[in-house]
This record gives structure tokens, sequence and C-alpha cells, in this order.
């Protein structure tokens, strides 16, 4: 009898004032259209596309040709220094260690320079290489070897100069939690061509997530299911995937079955499509069981991949991820993002000093993403991959003082007005370089570009128009670059 | 009827929660495209109505009397009607905020006007009546030409206007170009040809005859020279000075960029072109041969005359194609492939063979050639194929642009086939075991661009002949990297 009591409850519980007005409504407007349409599971959306609404990841034609098919996003989390690396300014060294003008100071903040800092001439020797002249300092002599395969975008600029809101704004399109990162709204916007892996895999080293956590590839306010899924380069690669002690794979097979069963019901009774997000993630989890170590083994890689890239099977490394990288790629994974963190040299320690911490950073990348683009290159898969390489900022061209001292270590501050990055393949002019600094690398004077200029371009290579990737939330339309963003056309091949 | 009142009760009711979701603003755009079906119900009756009503002023005609006010009431009621669903549909936007405004009152007085002459005819006050009923009708033609107006645009009715007749009319003649269309450049006038065209373009809706914002017009040289309301827009050879440069050069979020926020700003070479042009003296008359344009901006004038064209493949701007059959695209995936449309409303199709499900034999090949207008990407990376294969058939692919056959188990003797293909672009043949036999048959692919060899049997002579033979044709062949101390490539 108390069951029974309970249940009425839960139904009374569930029949809520909102259900009897959109029972109300659906039946005087006549139009049980949605409805209908929703009980075939072939939703139409925003966008006019036609969603399969039991397979979120279903691969969805892009709005026009695309010139990319998947993303490899190389963050470097914490932000290198554009100065010790491309952005080569010598006029700055004949400034260094003279007092910062306070013309550049005036109304400015920063995270940490007080007072009066001294500027800070490059750390580095530069040269040019290539046919395409581009400058490149000593501390990646690898990737120096392919800068005509890169273009170089030296005048970046952003609005925040504090990590989690720069990573935030650079990946989700806004410095606040609550918004789609990339990944999601690509996955979001096309689906993925492989169903048996994520659509959006995420690969962290440096030994730490970036700053803003893992809001960088959450999905905000789009369905769960377009989260990245991060997957690790030691131990089980996806956590929790493998069958638990006493339970095979036949009998796991069962229970799925029966649990979407029930959680089907549950959503033709309610429509919630995070039902849907579940029921997905079921099958999915059982179809990697099989899928996602054979990708993620790199162990039978030949040893010549393995000394190209710097890898060593069974540690956790950004080598080790980039070789992930171009695996995925090769198996139609759209969105790869991969973190490495440690980039922040601001010197108030040695981890995290331009003569130190700086220079290890660039070692433990150079070597390794060379070799994801000259390995897919060789493959024929960079013509149809996009690689984006960038921190969230830049720095500062004036030495960091913090609490107005000199510090025993080398460093910079966070900055936002200039900063570099680089995007090789999939529809990118190669060997170009788009934008310029000043005389001092302090604001950018040519062809500056802001993050959602860059989200709007990586959209459009993957042949989506970022002002029509929509998604309703809290009543208006919302998108990646919110109501910014323009097309970068001059780096489009 | 208390089962109707319940009903709007009900919608009332439920309105405000269900007004702020998505689906009702769909519904309300649903409902209102509506519109156009409607509107021509009042024209059609009201029109009918006002002719019997002034025909059955005479004797012979009397009989029609009756049926006015029937007609009335209902042209009345559709009017309404329509002004509802024509309101539903403004809510989509995108309409000139002016016309929009008297198009919607006018057309809801035709309707008023309509039912109110209904009343007084029933009270017998005809004289009331007919006149109420005149001014219908008068609000009638204007609503509905606003209404055109808004749909096709206000120089819709005129534009085809022969000249003469436009200038018996007073309406204005444009003989101004509106795009850019250079055939040759050395011979352009900058200012004609060039610099009024992105003006017109970019800068007259505001600033020319219909409206004059800031009293400036910027549609006739005269005008250019005479400024606007703070002076002078123009100083020859100053660019720093001239507002007409300055404005359209601030940040975007500027109070005073030009144009404003929400018009499409000018392209990044339309302001070099400005610029170049101020700085040149603002000439109005010059050829573009006469000032000697700097190879900048030469480049920019000469992509106006000869358009690099797309950069993707021409392929896709055939508009001849038709989409492939579904039945077609689902033998295809019972086959063996996925199948991915390139993109919306585009006829052409990513196709991708999965090795796994079965070796490739005639039957893929046939399910193939049942779409093969259609195929554009054609992925047949490590594909084992059957020996009793006849694959020239492929060559029926006549519209593919990218093949990967890499680690296929492809041979020399099988590649004839893409000679075939006058639209290949990228051919990868990395991982296979064709030799420098295939090269000539790369050779003779017009279009070619890219080719990859990596790990194939072709050996390093026959790459060089390939490209001196094609010089244009871009050819991977491994690494050539300093870091590969043990690659096959530096092996053989």
């Amino acid at each position: 009898m108390k069951i029974y009591k309970e249940a009425i409850h839960k139904k009374f519980e569930l029949e809520t004032r909102r259900h009897f007005l959109r029972k109300c409504t659906s039946g005087i407007g006549a139009l049980a259209l949605g409805s209908l349409l929703g009980g075939c599971g072939k939703v139409i959306d925003q966008m006019g596309q036609m969603r399969d609404a039991a397979r979120p990841m279903k691969a969805l034609p892009p709005h026009f040709a695309p010139k990319a098919k998947r993303i490899i996003y190389l963050h470097m989390a914490g932000s290198p220094s554009q100065l010790e690396l491309f952005d080569y300014k010598p006029e700055l060294q004949k400034l260094d260690g003279l007092d910062c003008p306070p013309s550049l100071l005036e109304g400015k903040r920063f995270a940490f320079i007080q007072g009066v800092p001294k500027m800070l001439g490059p750390q580095y020797s530069f040269a040019q290489h290539g046919q395409s002249g581009a400058w490149v300092s000593d501390r990646l002599p690898h990737f120096s070897k392919v800068v005509d395969d890169v273009a170089f975008l030296k005048a970046m600029h952003t609005d925040e100069f504090n990590h989690a809101p720069a990573q935030l704004l650079l990946h989700t399109g806004g410095p606040r939690l609550g918004r789609p990162s990339m990944g999601s709204w690509v996955t979001y916007g096309l689906g993925t061509e492989n169903e048996n892996l994520p659509g959006f895999v995420v690969l962290v080293s440096g030994g730490t997530t970036p700053s803003a956590g893992k809001s960088v590839w959450g999905s905000g306010f789009l369905p769960t299911v377009y989260q990245g899924v991060q997957c690790r380069s030691k131990g089980d690669p996806v956590l929790y995937l493998s069958d638990p002690e006493g339970m095979n794979r036949n009998l796991r097979k069962k229970s799925i079955e029966a649990i979407n069963k029930i959680n089907q019901e549950t959503y033709e009774e309610f429509g919630d499509p995070e039902t849907l997000t579940r029921i997905s993630q079921y099958e999915m989890a059982f179809k990697m069981q099989m899928s996602v170590p054979e990708a993620m083994d790199i162990s039978k890689e030949p040893d010549y991949i393995h000394q190209m890239y710097g890898t060593e099977p069974g540690k956790a490394s950004f080598a080790n991820n980039c070789l992930l990288a171009r695996r995925l790629a090769e198996r139609d994974v759209r969105f790869i993002q991969l973190y490495h963190w440690g980039w922040d040299s601001h010197g108030a320690g040695k981890a995290e000093a331009l003569d130190h911490g700086f220079k290890d950073r660039c070692q433990e990348v150079d070597q390794a993403m060379t070799a994801l683009l000259q390995d897919l290159k060789v493959r024929g898969l960079l013509d149809e991959t996009l690689v984006v390489w960038g921190g969230e900022f830049g720095r500062t061209p004036m030495r960091e003082n913090r609490g107005g001292q000199e510090m025993v270590f080398v460093g910079r501050d966070h900055h936002l007005e200039a900063f570099t990055i680089w995007m090789a393949g999939g529809g990118v002019k190669p060997g170009i370089t788009y934008g310029e600094t000043d005389e001092i690398g302090y604001y950018g004077v040519k062809d500056r570009a802001h993050v959602h200029d860059l989200q709007a371009t990586i959209l459009h290579l993957l042949g989506m128009d970022h002002e029509k990737l929509t998604y309703q939330f809290q009543g208006r339309p919302f998108r990646l670059t919110d109501v910014h963003g323009h097309l970068i056309k001059d780096i489009i091949s | 009827m208390k089962k109707i009142r319940y009903t709007l009760f009900f919608l009332l009711l439920a309105s405000p929660a269900w007004a702020q979701s998505e689906e009702s603003n769909q519904l309300l755009l649903f409902f209102g495209r509506f519109h156009p079906l409607l509107v021509h119900l009042p024209i059609g009756i009201l029109l009918l109505a006002y002719c019997m009503e002034l025909l059955s002023k005479k004797p012979q005609f009397q009989s029609m009397k009756g049926a006015v006010p029937f007609a009335l009431l209902w042209g009345g009621i559709f009017a309404l009607l329509s002004a509802l669903v024509g309101f539903f549909l403004s809510t989509g936007g995108g309409y000139a905020t002016d016309t929009l405004f008297w198009h919607q009152w006018l057309g809801i007085s035709v309707g008023v006007f309509a039912i109110l002459a209904y009343i007084l005819k029933k009270r017998s006050k005809t004289r009331a009546s007919f006149w109420l009923f005149t001014s219908s009708i008068l609000c009638l033609f204007v609503t509905g030409h606003l209404g055109g107006n808004l749909t096709h645009g206000n120089d819709y009715l005129t534009r085809y206007m022969p000249t003469s007749l436009k200038k018996i009319a007073g309406i204005p003649i444009e003989t101004v170009k509106r795009e850019i269309v250079l055939e040759n450049v050395d011979e352009a006038v900058l200012y004609t040809d060039v610099i009024q065209p992105i003006l017109t373009n970019k800068c007259v809706s505001c600033h020319g005859s219909n409206k004059m914002k800031g009293e400036l017009r910027l549609d006739a040289k005269e005008w250019i020279l005479k400024g606007g309301e703070t002076g002078n827009v123009l100083l020859a050879g100053n660019v720093e000075k001239s507002e007409l440069f300055h404005r359209i050069t601030l940040p975007e979020e500027h109070d005073d960029v030009m144009p404003p926020s929400g018009k499409t700003p000018l392209e990044k070479t339309e302001i070099q072109l400005i610029e170049w042009w101020i700085a040149n003296k603002a000439s109005f008359d010059q050829t573009v041969a006469q000032l000697q344009a700097p190879k900048e901006i030469y480049d920019i004038l000469n992509e106006y005359a000869h358009p690099s064209g797309p950069s993707q493949s021409a392929v896709f701007a055939m508009t001849d194609i038709q989409p492939a059959n579904p039945k077609h695209l689902s033998q295809l995936e019972e086959a063996g492939f996925r199948v991915f449309p390139i993109a919306q409303e585009s006829p052409f199709v990513e196709v991708t063979y999965q090795q796994k499900v079965q070796p490739f034999g005639n039957a893929q090949l046939k399910a193939l050639e049942k779409v093969a207008s259609q195929v554009v990407w054609l992925n047949l990376s490590g594909t084992q194929f059957e020996k009793s294969l006849e694959i020239q058939n492929l060559a029926t692919l006549k519209h593919l642009v990218r093949l990967r056959l890499d680690n296929s188990s492809i041979r020399d003797d099988q590649m004839k086939f893409v000679e075939e293909l006058a639209w290949l672009e990228y051919l990868n043949l990395y991982g296979t075991s064709v030799t420098d036999n295939v090269l000539s048959h790369l050779q003779a692919i017009p279009t070619l661009q890219h080719v990859f060899l990596w790990q194939s049997k072709v050996s390093p002579q026959g790459i060089q002949r390939l490209k001196s033979a094609k010089s244009e044709l871009k050819v991977d062949t491994g690494f050539t990297h300093h870091t590969i101390k043990n690659s096959p490539q530096k092996e053989s």
C-alpha cells in the first residue's frame, strides 16, 4: 500500500504547473507537430539541420564545403612569451634594463607588475628560417625547419589578463563560466564521422589541467554529450571504461541494453535530451571498450616514429599526446584538444623563469609539435586537418617586478594586447605572417586579430559560418563568437 | 460558444510562459508566413465589393446591392486577420521600420474602416458608410504598395521603368555603378570605376538622395566636394585630415565609425583604395595608369578585373548536379561505405570505405557508380581490392576532387583510370606499391595539385622528373627532417 501511495505522490510531483500549461497549449494550438516530430526521434533544429535525437554525434553536413575536416588545437596553458619565440624585437634589446616609459603604463593594469618596471630585451637569439623568412628563436630548432608550412598570427589580442578568464574567452568565447567550448560547438555543429570514438577528445600534459579547469572543454548549455572526453596517455586511457571485476563483456552488454531501454521509456515520457545523452554515452562507452585501447596504444608505432616525436610509451607527455593526436586524426576524431601546462613565465621561481622553466617547456614541445606537422603532412592529412598552436594571451615587453622588487629569475607579466599564435594545414595559407606589433611588441599595429576572430576563422575552415552556428538558450540564440568575430580572410588559402 | 470562450481563456493563461519559448517564436513565424497568402483575400473581396457598391447605383445592377454588406463584413474580417498574421511575420524582424509602421497601421485601418462601414450600412447610414468604405479602399492601395516595397525593396516597382518615363515621373535615374567591374585596370578611371561604386554600395543608402544623414551626400562628385554639416569630408592629398577616411578607419566599437554598427563595413581593400585615392589628390578623372598605382594597389584592382576564383574546386560551383537518390546512398552504406554530405544543400557527397566490413569488389564498385556524379571526396585508405575488380570503372566518378588510396593494395597497372578524372586535385598514394610507372598517369591529370608518395616504390629520380614536368604540383615524398634517423626513406 505504501509503495502505491508513494507512486501516486511521485506522479503528482512530476505533474507540475509547467506540464499542465504545456499540455494546454499544445492541445489548443492543435499543433502537436513538435511532439509528433520529436516522437519519431527526428528534430529540425534552429539551424535547419535534421537531427537524429538518438544519435547526437551523427555527422552533419557543414554550412559550406569545408577546408578542414578536423582540428588539432595545441593549447599552451599559461601563455608562452611571444617575445622569446616568434615576435623578434631588436629595438627592445636596445631598451633592455631601462625604466619603462610612463606612456606605456598609464591607464594599464597588470597582473603583477607594480610601479615602474624595467624593459626586458629578447632573452634568446633569433634567426630567419625557410623560404618565408619567418623569425624563430633558437629555442625551437626543430620547429624552425617547418615554418614554411605555418601561418603566424602576430597581432593577436584578447580582453582578459588572467589565465582562467582568458582561457575561457579563447575556448568558449566568453570570460565567465557556462559557455560551451569550441570543441563542443564543433561537434554540436558537425557531429563526428567516427561514432566509435568520442568526437571531442582532450589530452592534457604538463602535470595539471589549465587554470580554468575542465570548463575549457565543457559543453556549457549544450547537451552534455558534446563535452570533451579526457583521455590519458598513461594507464587506462579513459577512466572507468573497463569492465568491473566479475563482469564480462556480454553481461555488460545486457545490462547496458536494459538500462537504455528504461532510459528510452523515460525519454519518451519527459523528452529531456539529457536522457538521450545518457543513452548514447552508455552505448559509446561500450563501443569505446574496443576502439579506445586500440586508438590510444602507441606502443606498436614503429621506432622511427617514436624517435621523430620523442615519445616514450606509457609516460604522460606532450610528445605522447602529439602522437595520439595524429592517431586520432587518422581515425576521424573531429576535435582533438591538447593542453600543455607550465608556460606562465613570471620569473617568480625557477620553474616559471624565462631562463629555466621556459627552456624546458620549449624542449618538451618543439620536437613533438614539429613531428606532428610533418607526420600529418606525409600522410596527406595536413591538407584536411587544421592545427592551431598558442596560449591564451601574450607577455609584456617589461620585466616582471613582483612587489616592486627586482626578482632573481627573469620573467614577463601577462599581456593582453599582443601575442602570437600559429596555424597550419586545413585551408590555411602556408608560409605567411599576418599581423605586426610595434617596435617593442607592446601593441598590434597592423592586422590585429581578436580571439573571437580566430574562433570565427576556425569555424569557417571547418565549413561553418560562426554567425549561423547557434543554440537557443535562455530566450536568445547563442554562438561561440557571441556578437563578435570577423573572418580573417587573409590567412585562408 | 462556451467552448470557444474556454479555449481563449486557456490560450491567455498559457501565453506568458509559452511566448518566451523558441517554439512559440517559430510558431509565430509559421503563422506569419501565411500573411502573403491571406492578404489577397481582403483585397479581392473589398475591391469587388466597392465595384458592386458603385455599380449598384445604376438600375440594371441594382440586384448587387444586397451582396455589398456581406462582402464588406468578410473583407473586413479577412483584412484584420491578415493584419494579425502580418504582425506575427514582422516579429521575425528585418523590415524597414518606417515603412512597416505605415503598412501595419494602414492595414489595420483597412479592416476597421470596412467593418465600420458595414455597421453603418446595417444602420442605414448609407452616406457615412460609403465614405468610410472609400477610405478603406484608399488605405488598401497604399498598404498594398507599401507591402510590396517591404518585400521587394523600395525601387522594385520603378527599377525597370524606361528612363524617359522616369524623367517624367521625377524618379532619380541611377547612372552610377554599384559594383566594381573592371575590364582593364590601366584604363579604369579611379573615381568613376572604383571609388564611387564603393561609396554607392556602402555609404549612399544613408548619404544619398533619399537620406542625407549629417547633411552629407556621397553619390556624386559635387556632393562629395560640398561636404556635410561639419564641413569638408575630403582634403585632397591629406588622408589623416579627411573625415571621409578617418570615419571609415575608426575601431568598430567607436561611436563615430562609418558605416555604423549593423551596416556592412568596408572591406580592408576598399579602405586601402580610398586611402590611395585621397592621397593622390582625390582625382575625379584620372585613370589608374595615369596615377601610377603601386604594386599593392594594382594587385587589389587586378583582383577585381580577374577574380582569382573560389579557393575550393570549381566542381562545387556546378549547379546542374542532382542530389543522389537516397536509395542509392543507402545501398552504398549497405555495401560498406560511410556517406557524408559535403555541405548543406549540396548534392555532393564524401564517401569512405570501411575495409573491416568486406573486401572491395565489383559490388562495391557498382554501388559507387550509381552516385558517380555526386562523389567528390573518396576515401579508399587501407582498402584491399579484389583481384577480379574492374577498377578502371572508378573513372566514372568524374567529379572526384580528392582521392585517398593510401595503404591500399592499388598497383601501377590499376592506376590508368586517374587520367580521366578531370577535377582531381588531391591524390594520396602513400604506403602503396606504386612505382615510377604510375607517374605518367599522374602527369596526365591537368588539375592535380598535391600528390603523396611516402613509403611507395617511386624513385627519387622519378619524382624529380614528375616535378620538372609539373612544376606547380606539390609532391610529398616523406621525411627529410634531421630528427628522423631510421625512417624508411633514409634507409633506401
